[in-house]
């Protein structure tokens, strides 16, 4: 009895914990088979394999394998088995995986079609689907186009607006090295897709997104009539906004397929194959299975706005008593029934309320486009309806018309009527008006309609509409610009040449010899003073030392500096009468101070140098 | 210096007086013309009202050619053009003041009006990227750019003179030396600016109906479109050849009409 009680007492406990941590008690999946064949194109003599996968089986039976000519099969020993345990939301979920591999050697180069294989799981027998497998004999050269790309459609035919799947596939034949053995998988197949250069049209923002969560397009082996391509699909949610077929943009793709292959081993002693040549192929789709058509005119609502798929709509009114042109905001929701379907609710349009003649007959309604909300798979529209007499007691059913593209017709739905009470407008009465001690009764906003088209007056004539707005640009403007800087650098030219005479005691006195020269010469000067004006202006002119000032000095200083030899022979005469006159007797002054003057400005003209031999 | 540079703007401003005294009258009568035009207009007299609009177009039309050349006046021939059935000069005169004020808002208002009722739709804009609408500079005179870059630009020399003849600045000249060489140089760049759009990217609009774009220049190539065009399409001009203009379209179709067809801004 004592031990009765315990083991009932047990019980409740683990009961008990069941209860509060659920996560404790692990579940079994039921059992499930998967066939896969390593390859549908396979080289005669050579082995590929049949993977039978078997998830939470327990009893697993050896694989009944058919009789086909030219094939052979081998069930290899050994299964191999792997464990796994997932835990999503306190509930833990156990999945046993055992494989079992059928190795197979085709002979004889041909079509084949292997029957179902059998397996039996847990004592219910699981067969695969017939297979159809094409047997390449190793020497023959294989010619088939190596690459192609198609786009295809679910629906095929949709309807404008209509969400449809388009997908980009790029079919690629696998590369296998016959002298290697060596075929590549799907996985390096995707690396020789040159993706920088290639263009996928709208099918880049789905690889973006892929890329965005680490993923690639995942290829599967497909035959293609009777050969095997790797197929890499890109799917796209499309909508088309015009009949014809989709437009997906500009789709071209660049492939480096490869030439050849060398085998190496990495430091793990594992496989790498890499390239030993590329071929670059450059492909554009080469079939679209799609084409979009318009909606039918058979048919269509006059209130229909272009919503395809499946509606419901509702509305809701406040406030619902009101005074005759007061607001009312009106809430109009369209849900979709369709659970894909949020982005056409994007391009969802309100309807035309102010078009209705059920609405504008009783009310006041902006005919400007609304824009609405999307929350979850509603969109919500609000508009402001304002009753224009108190005879009005409810807001009238709305319609909603859509395609429904499934059942290729319109539809059209409509909310419930909403009671109101509208009570007439307040007014002022004149004890009001003069105590001015009412509320002032607010009226609704009103904004004027602006007349679209006309051409505005024109300008008053006046002195302004003579004028000429446009720069007077030519000679004249040039002259005025290029003066300023024209005249800085006159400036700057000057000054520097004046400070590097300042700053050389010999220029300065050869530029002051010919004003010192003239200032010695005045009307009536005598012959001595002649002689020591003209040798001293030669001796400043072309920097003579002080006791330099002889006549033979100043002869010999011109002669030195080429200076023409009949000016210096006047020179030379005018200073030996200078010199004769000095000691001749009083009154007997022949020298003429004109010619001195002449011929120091005729000296000055021949722009004398400071040193000899350099004109 | 600064007395022959106010010397200079002396005798232009003295010159644009005289044209203004002499062109007056054409004025004054241009826009009694226009005015009656509106009052035949009201009275159901179209085709007065359309003689009255042409006489008051041709009176504008005249103002410009003297030498007047500003918004308002290209406003008021565009006006008169337009009301007188001359869509395309009217659309021509219109740009052309366009260039001038681009932000004038009654402007921009009757060319699109214009716009409106030129039968043959095409979609785009024959506007490059450097159009009326970013050109900012523009709230300024292309007259009053150029005097004030003058000014700034002599500003900075007068400046410059000084440090050339070796005396120094101090810093507050130098900063107004810098802002003026500033200005001189970006306002007259918008100056330059504007004249080479004028130069590298005339635009021109079709004055009369029934222009057929054709292939190459001459009435032997063939269409290039099947539709011919009306009067006030306008074109981007590619090309000038005697008697003929190679023009883009905005829709961006190219081809060969007559320049008599066409009014190049």
């Amino acid at each position: 009895m004592r031990l009765r009680l315990c083991t009932v007492w047990w019980k409740a406990i683990v009961a008990l914990l069941a209860l509060i941590f659920p996560a404790s008690v692990a579940r079994a999946q039921a059992p499930a088979v998967n066939f896969a064949w390593s390859e549908r194109e396979v080289v005669a003599g050579e082995r590929f394999t049949l993977d039978i996968e078997v998830v939470n089986g327990k009893d697993i039976g050896n694989p009944v394998l058919p009789v086909v000519d030219g094939l052979a099969f081998t069930v290899l020993p050994g299964r191999t088995s792997m464990s796994e345990t997932r835990i999503t939301n306190g509930r833990s979920e156990q999945r046993l995986t055992t494989t079992v591999t059928v190795q197979a050697i085709a002979k004889i180069p041909g079509k084949l079609t292997v029957p179902p294989v059998a397996i039996t799981v847990d004592g219910k027998e699981w067969r695969s689907e017939a297979a159809a497998l094409i047997v390449r004999d190793a020497q023959v050269a294989d010619d088939v186009a190596p690459l192609f790309v198609d786009i295809v459609a679910d629906p095929t035919t949709p309807f404008v607006g209509q969400p449809t799947t388009l997908t980009l596939r790029i079919w690629a034949r696998p590369y296998r090295d016959v002298r290697q053995n060596v075929k590549l998988d799907e996985g390096s197949m995707w690396q020789f897709i040159d993706l920088e250069h290639s263009k996928f049209g709208l099918f880049k923002k789905s690889l973006e997104e892929m890329s965005r969560r680490n993923q690639r397009p995942a290829g599967r082996t497909q035959l293609k009539g009777d050969y095997e391509y790797f197929v890499y699909p890109i799917p796209l949610d499309y909508r088309a906004s015009r009949p014809g077929p989709p437009q997906v943009g500009e789709i071209e793709i660049q492939f480096n397929y490869p030439t050849g292959l060398r085998v190496t081993r990495d430091v793990f002693d594992r496989k790498r194959m890499q390239a030993t040549g590329v071929r670059p192929i450059s492909v554009q789709p080469s079939l679209v299975d799609a084409a979009v058509r318009a909606l039918p005119a058979e048919g269509q609502p006059p209130f229909f706005n272009g919503a395809v798929g499946r509606f419901v709509v509702s509305a809701s009114a406040k406030p619902t008593q009101i005074a005759v042109g007061d607001p009312i905001t009106v809430t109009f929701t369209v849900s979709s029934q369709i659970s894909d379907e949020g982005a056409s609710l994007e391009e969802l349009q309100a309807p035309a309320f102010a078009s209705m003649p059920e609405l504008n007959k009783n009310f006041r309604i902006p005919s400007d486009a609304i824009a609405g909300k999307i929350s979850d798979r509603r969109k919500v529209f609000t508009q402001t309806f304002r009753p224009v007499t108190d005879a009005v007691t409810e807001i009238p059913a709305i319609p909603f018309a859509y395609f429904d593209a499934v059942s290729g017709r319109y539809e059209v739905v409509e909310t419930k009527a909403i009671p109101i009470t509208v009570s007439a407008a307040e007014q002022l009465n004149l004890s009001q008006i003069v105590g001015g001690t009412a509320n002032a009764v607010e009226r609704p906003e009103r904004n004027l309609t602006a007349v679209a088209g006309g051409l505005l007056a024109n300008a008053p004539p006046s002195a302004a509409l003579l004028a000429n707005e446009r720069a007077p640009i030519g000679l004249t403007l040039a002259v005025i610009a290029g003066a300023p800087p024209i005249a800085c650098a006159a400036i700057a030219v000057a000054l520097g040449a004046k400070r590097r005479r300042d700053a050389d005691p010999l220029r300065r006195r050869s530029a002051k010899a010919g004003r010192l020269a003239a200032s010695a010469l005045p009307a009536h000067t005598s012959p001595e003073q002649v002689l020591a004006a003209l040798t001293g202006y030669v001796a400043d002119r072309c920097g003579l030392a002080d006791g330099e000032r002889t006549r033979a000095d100043a002869v010999g200083a011109l002669r030195e500096r080429g200076v023409d030899d009949e000016l210096v022979t006047r020179f030379d005469r005018l200073l030996a009468t200078c010199e004769r006159s000095r000691f001749a007797p009083k009154g007997d002054d022949s020298v003429s101070v004109d010619e001195a003057r002449e011929l120091v400005r005729q000296l000055e003209r021949e722009q004398l140098s400071l040193k000899a031999g350099v004109r | 210096m600064i007395r022959a540079v106010a010397a200079v703007f002396a005798t232009l401003v003295l010159a644009s007086a005289t044209a203004a005294a002499d062109l007056m009258p054409d004025l004054v009568r241009g826009q009694d013309a226009y005015d009656r035009g509106i009052a035949l207009k009201a009275d159901g007299k179209p085709e007065d009202a359309r003689a009255a609009f042409a006489e008051s177009a041709a009176l504008f039309r005249r103002v410009t050619q003297e030498g007047a050349d500003n918004a308002d006046l290209h406003f008021n021939l565009g006006n008169a053009s337009v009301q007188s059935g001359e869509l395309g000069r009217g659309i021509a005169s219109y740009l052309r003041a366009q260039r001038l004020a681009p932000h004038d808002s009654a402007l921009n208002a009757n060319l699109a009006t214009a716009r409106s009722d030129v039968r043959t739709k095409l979609s785009g804009t024959v506007e490059g990227p450097f159009g009326s609408s970013i050109a900012w500079w523009r709230i300024v005179s292309e007259r009053s750019r150029a005097i004030v870059s003058i000014v700034a630009w002599i500003g900075f020399w007068s400046l410059v003179a000084p440090s050339v003849a070796g005396r120094k600045l101090p810093a507050s000249l130098r900063m107004v030396r810098g802002a003026a060489l500033t200005v001189a140089i970006l306002v007259g760049a918008s100056v330059a600016a504007d004249r080479w759009l004028a130069v590298a990217r005339p635009i021109g609009v079709i004055t009369v109906d029934g222009v057929v774009l054709r292939k190459g220049n001459g009435e032997g190539f063939g269409p290039q479109v099947e539709e011919a065009l009306t009067n006030g399409v306008e074109f981007g001009v590619l090309e000038r050849r005697p008697q003929w203009l190679r023009v883009r379209l905005s829709d961006g179709t190219e081809g060969w009409i007559r320049e008599a067809q066409a009014e190049v801004v």
